[in-house]
């Protein structure tokens, strides 16, 4: 009974620590009112398009390789493992064509490069967000 | 010689670069440094058959699959970017190769332009091809990945536009290629030019469609010295009633000493042979490499949606000379990812077509065509996000080679492959 307890606690916990990831874009991107759907974020982030919906150009920044937050990322929104999305930019880069996204090197800098700019776009730990940036998608 | 210590000459240059950025901040304006490492293990278990390069024998350790390669870019303005990539194989003593080098510019948010070194888009892993990290598989099937060059100097412009939920990319490039190439593992000197195409690639979720389309003007520089005195000392053993075979042979055995390689010879043979059965001097004629047109055709679709992925993959080449034997070749795989193991299935095959009338008929008695079926399968173990441990065995069917009953082996490969 007790090690039950101790298990659902550790479950608990594990739940409440589990990151989620949500999408940010500065407060002055202009596809704060309309939103972005999951299916967008993804070709923005794979290179598939470099605009928003409303034709704006789309600037993507990502967390450094090998954080969390990266992962949960990459297999929420992408549905690609991290070995799979460096895959997926092996074959654009080394045929000389796209680079992936720039690098942010932590939470605070991410803030900072999205809310800099009203073409980037990027996404963090929900514990880390505040109001220099505005969140445009929630993973439900 | 000059061109290979100019190529050290970029390495080094390469190496100094890549070694210098890491005292630069992290900025826009950097430097980017990538590379990729291909190491191979290879047996084939099997005497008289070649799969590509690969022999039969003793295991070969680091001596094919095996490659580096490193490439740099520097943002020259906001919109312009300088690009080299240098590939140093085993094969070829890591001699390094300037496979990339090009100066691009952004037109527009969608629209890039490239002026350089390029490398030619036949098919779908064309672009990427040495680098064994972007796909399961240690190459892409020699079946269908066959084309004996790579690269062309020119330009070439990329567009990207959507069309409702879906994305697309079109390509089109122009260029020329003068350079030294290896057909069935001898070298000629060679002029590639009118290197033309365009390609259509349309991303719809997690499919992948191609359609490609390239031409190439060939020509080769043949030896011709021993062709009169060769074709009269044929001609007159004819004549003489000497068996045909025998006569041939004898042919065959003179070439060899005057340093003829395999299209020189075939060259000669099909004159030899063609005026024998009565072929007329127009058909003749299309059976040398002076301007002769090559068509390269692609379509191809690949699925992925991070545990399940397949791609079907058709290619034909079209020669406008005989003495290249129109292809079609295909693949077709299928893969299935179990955390950080992926397993994968493959069947490719290559089919030569002799050409229709007397071009054909003068193609077959040339003994030209080949048949080629393979079957894959393979593993690939991801030891962490960058790096993969890849085993393939290879069933390598030629049912038919050179127009004669072929033969059949294993070819077995273990590969350790990385991107940085």
């Amino acid at each position: 009974m007790k090690l039950i307890s101790t298990l659902c606690l550790l479950c608990a916990l594990s739940v409440s620590a589990a990151a989620e990831v949500v999408v940010i874009v500065s407060v002055n991107n202009s596809n704060t009112y309309t939103g972005l759907e999951q299916e967008e974020i993804k070709r923005i982030f794979l290179g598939k398009t470099s605009q928003f919906p409303d034709g704006s150009s789309a600037v993507t920044y990502d967390l450094p390789k090998g954080s969390e937050s990266r992962a949960e990322f990459a297999e929420r929104y992408l549905g690609k493992t991290e070995s799979q999305l460096n895959s997926y930019w092996s074959r654009r880069i080394f045929a000389g064509k796209q680079k992936p996204p720039k690098t942010a090197d932590n939470a605070e800098e991410m803030k900072q490069k999205v809310a800099a700019s009203k073409k980037a776009i990027g996404y963090l730990d929900s514990k880390d967000l505040d109001a220099t940036v505005v969140v445009i998608h929630r993973f439900k | 010689m000059r061109i290979i210590q100019e190529r050290r000459h970029l390495l080094a240059l390469a190496i100094a670069t890549a070694a210098s950025t890491s005292a630069l901040a992290a900025d826009d304006n950097d430097f980017s440094v990538y590379g990729f490492v291909n190491l191979g293990v290879n047996y084939l278990d099997h005497d008289y058959v070649t799969i590509e390069s690969y022999e039969s024998g003793d295991p070969t350790f680091f001596e094919q699959d095996t490659a580096i390669g490193l490439q740099i870019s520097k943002p020259l303005t906001e919109r312009t970017q300088a690009t080299v990539q240098g590939i140093a194989r085993a094969e070829n003593d890591y001699a390094v190769e300037t496979s990339l080098a090009f100066l691009s510019h952004a037109l527009t948010d969608s629209t890039e332009l490239r002026a350089g070194r390029l490398r030619v888009p036949f098919f779908y892993y064309s672009e990427f091809l040495d680098v064994g990290y972007a796909y399961n598989w240690i190459s892409p099937p020699s079946d269908v990945y066959a084309i004996p060059f790579d690269d062309y100097d020119g330009v070439d412009i990329t567009h990207r536009f959507s069309l409702g939920n879906h994305d697309a990319q079109v390509q089109i490039n122009s260029g020329r290629r003068h350079k030294d190439i290896e057909l069935f593992g001898e070298d000629y000197e060679s002029e590639l030019d009118k290197i033309n195409g365009i390609s259509l690639t349309l991303f719809s979720g997690d499919f992948t469609h191609r359609i490609g389309y390239q031409q190439t003007s060939m020509n080769l520089e043949l030896q011709t010295q021993a062709n009169e005195a060769v074709k009269l000392a044929t001609l007159s053993a004819l004549q003489q009633g000497v068996d045909p075979l025998l006569a041939l042979g004898q042919a065959q055995q003179t070439l060899a000493t005057e340093g003829y390689r395999r299209i020189d010879s075939a060259q000669l043979f099909a004159d030899i042979i063609g005026s024998l059965n009565g072929i007329s001097d127009d058909v003749i004629e299309d059976f040398t490499l002076e301007d002769k047109l090559t068509r390269y055709f692609n379509l191809a679709t690949t699925y992925d949606n991070g545990d399940y992925s397949f791609v079907v993959e058709g290619t034909y080449l079209d020669y406008e000379s005989g003495l290249l034997v129109d292809n079609f070749a295909w693949l077709a795989s299928a893969a299935k990812r179990f955390n950080d193991l992926t397993v994968h299935a493959t069947y490719s095959a290559s089919r030569d077509r002799v050409d229709s009338g007397q071009k054909g008929e003068l193609q077959k008695l040339l003994n030209l065509q080949g048949e080629d079926d393979s079957v894959t399968l393979g593993v690939r173990y991801d030891l962490d996000a960058a790096t993969a441990l890849k085993f393939d065995v290879t069933h390598h069917d030629e049912e038919t080679n050179r127009g004669q009953p072929g033969r059949s082996a294993n070819l077995y490969r273990l590969a350790l492959q990385l991107v940085f």
